[in-house]
């Protein structure tokens, strides 16, 4: 029973819990309603009834007592009594009961007194009353019996019309609710194209109920899913295959960054062998030959003449500028390899430890020099020094020549980037052959003029950009060149 | 003094004679031996090969020692040597035509007392042989021998 019970949903058992309730109400009212009318009728047969008593009987019993006819009295009031809801009927004559027919009884009754008249000698004379009792008993049990009658009829209708109110909603409703309820829950990614089919009559088109629109707005939400997770799973399937391209790049990337690093050791190690080699190699025949001309002049030299010890000169000093050659196209080498350490330079120092080592070392006439105060760098300190190094020995080498030499090392901003500039007003260049300059063994100066090998300027435009930064260069003939560089901090 | 040996480890013969002239040019009269690679060097030090039966408790008070060497080359002859309790202590000078960084360090990390690049400019090679000389054999004090 429970489990039967169980089938039916709450909300049927809420409907025909309000439904009964209602018109259980509604029902007990009407019957009320009609219990007072039926009453209001009962009463008024009652009411006719002794109306009909005043103007059928009132003659007879009249006369009847007039004539002390007690026997005809006594019928008169026998037929009276038969009549029905009669109770009682009495003849009174000052307040004695002179004759009376029925039981007499106090509750429940209703009664009315006529007055008994008789015209004698043309004068109307009242000669006693008639008092009829009418009994309300019938009328109460008739009420009471109908009473029962309507409320057991309603209680059975209300009770029958309840069950099928149940059974009807369950069977219009309620199942295709728990059916539509178990498909929602049901429904996932796999299976939103499975279509919901309700067990319910086939019915017109123009017929479509409410079940219809929630079928269809499940259907058309079905397809929007649908189409929903289509474009999510395209999207899934373009983000793995991008996330597997990149993934490919990537190991491709590193692969070839492998390659490259492999590549680049091989070759940093194939460089680092050869300048082993220029180093160690090159420079040992030098060595004899220099040697052997100098043991050729120290040890023979009384049987060579002047032209003889001329060449055996020039031989030496062409192995040694070829020495020097050597070292400094190694020194370049060693540039494009060296590893960097960027800490913060102090140039105006390095400036004036230069210039003092190259008094001392290469023998320049003491020049003015005018270095800022302060000049801060960011880079790697060694090699910076060669930069100075560099540019200082080609300030005070091409202003050794001129009367009154001036060095000036400082710094300007320009764009937002310090500029640091090295200037003299020695010998210059010619801006025509600026694009000479910083190439390796390029001079714009003859040997005999000013010494060098080519190699230091460019050996200073590869130090700054490592650095990040650029290198260029201001001049004029016999009025002074001016060297600026930039670094990337 | 005379029984100061000066072991010359050179492969180079015109750096042989070169070295040797500059001895003689700086007046450095001990006994010269030369070694023309480094397992030669070694047979001396340690009486083996060709100088098998030399008397090892005497040793040179002066290696020059060149680094690129035949054989065996002066690092690993400076590494062996100062891994013999008969040579440990021997002063060895780098006498070479590089002076690639690594060279040096590694030549200091194995020991040596001293390196010099062998300069292209003959007058400064002489110069700096006979400082070496001068410094090494006079005023230097060599290590007490047979430790």
């Amino acid at each position: 029973m429970r489990k039967w019970l169980g089938k039916f949903s709450p909300l049927g058992w809420r409907l025909v819990a309000t439904t009964v309730a209602f018109s259980t109400v509604v029902a007990l009212l009407a019957t009320a309603f009609q219990l007072y009318l039926d009453y209001r009728r009962d009463l008024g047969t009652i009411e006719s009834t002794l109306d009909q008593v005043g103007h059928s009987y009132l003659p007879t019993i009249g006369n009847a007592l007039w004539a002390t006819n007690r026997k005809e009295l006594q019928v008169a009031l026998d037929g009276l009594a038969r009549l029905p809801d009669v109770r009682h009927v009495a003849v009174m004559e000052n307040d004695k009961i002179w004759a009376q027919a029925g039981q007499p009884k106090t509750q429940n009754i209703r009664s009315r007194d006529y007055p008994l008249n008789q015209v004698h000698r043309g004068e109307t004379m009242t000669i006693g009353s008639l008092k009829v009792v009418m009994d309300m008993a019938g009328v109460y049990q008739r009420l009471l019996d109908k009473f029962w009658v309507i409320l057991i009829t309603n209680g059975v209708k209300t009770f029958l019309v309840a069950g099928f109110m149940l059974w009807f909603f369950h069977w219009l409703v309620t199942r295709h609710l728990q059916r539509i309820a178990e498909f929602a829950a049901r429904l996932n990614p796999g299976n939103l194209h499975e279509q919901l089919t309700l067990d319910r009559p086939l019915h017109a088109h123009d017929q479509l109920d409410e079940f219809d629109l929630v079928l269809d707005g499940l259907t058309r939400m079905q397809s929007n899913l649908a189409s929903a997770v289509q474009t999510l799973e395209q999207d899934i399937v373009k983000l793995e295959r991008a996330e597997a391209e990149i993934h490919q790049l990537n190991s491709a990337l590193e692969q070839r960054v492998v390659e490259r690093t492999a590549q680049l050791e091989a070759v940093n190690h194939e460089l680092e062998a050869f300048s082993y080699s220029v180093s160690h190699d090159l420079r040992t025949p030098l060595r004899s030959i220099d040697g052997f001309s100098q043991a050729l002049i120290e040890d023979y030299g009384e049987r060579l003449d002047p032209v003889g010890h001329d060449y055996l000169n020039r031989v030496r000093r062409a192995a040694q500028r070829m020495g020097l050659l050597i070292d400094d196209l190694l020194r370049l080498a060693r540039i494009t390899r060296a590893d960097m350490k960027q800490v913060h330079v102090d140039l105006s120092t390095m400036a004036l430890e230069v210039i003092e080592d190259l008094h001392k070392h290469k023998g320049y006439s003491e020049a003015p020099f005018r270095v800022q105060a302060s000049l801060a760098a960011y880079g790697d300190p060694a090699l910076l020094r060669i930069v100075m190094v560099n540019l200082l020995d080609n300030a005070l080498k091409y202003s050794s020549k001129i009367a009154q030499p001036q060095i000036e090392v400082g710094s300007v901003v320009q764009d937002g980037r310090t500029v640091y500039f090295v200037r003299d007003n020695g010998a210059g260049f010619d801006m025509a052959y600026v694009g000479k300059l910083f190439g390796a063994f390029q001079r714009l100066h003859r040997a005999e003029e000013f010494p060098g090998t080519g190699v230091g300027l460019a050996t200073v435009k590869r130090i700054v950009h490592r650095h990040g930064g650029e290198i260029w260069a201001e001049g004029q003939p016999n009025a002074g060149a001016m060297f600026s560089f930039t670094l990337s901090n | 003094m005379h029984n100061k040996v000066i072991l010359l480890v050179e492969d180079n013969p015109d750096d042989e004679t070169l070295t040797l002239r500059a001895l003689s040019k700086s007046k450095i009269l001990n006994e010269i031996v030369v070694a023309r690679d480094g397992a030669e060097a070694l047979d001396y030090l340690f009486g083996t090969g060709i100088h098998a039966g030399r008397d090892t408790l005497i040793q040179p008070q002066l290696i020059l020692l060149d680094l690129k060497l035949p054989k065996v080359d002066g690092l690993e002859v400076l590494k062996r040597l100062r891994a013999d309790h008969r040579t440990a202590l021997l002063p060895v000078t780098i006498l070479t035509t590089s002076n690639e960084e690594r060279d040096v360090v590694t030549s200091y990390q194995l020991g040596v007392n001293s390196y010099v690049r062998k300069p292209v400019d003959s007058d400064s090679f002489i110069e700096a042989v006979r400082q070496l000389g001068l410094y090494w054999l006079v005023l230097n004090t060599a290590p007490p021998t047979g430790f």
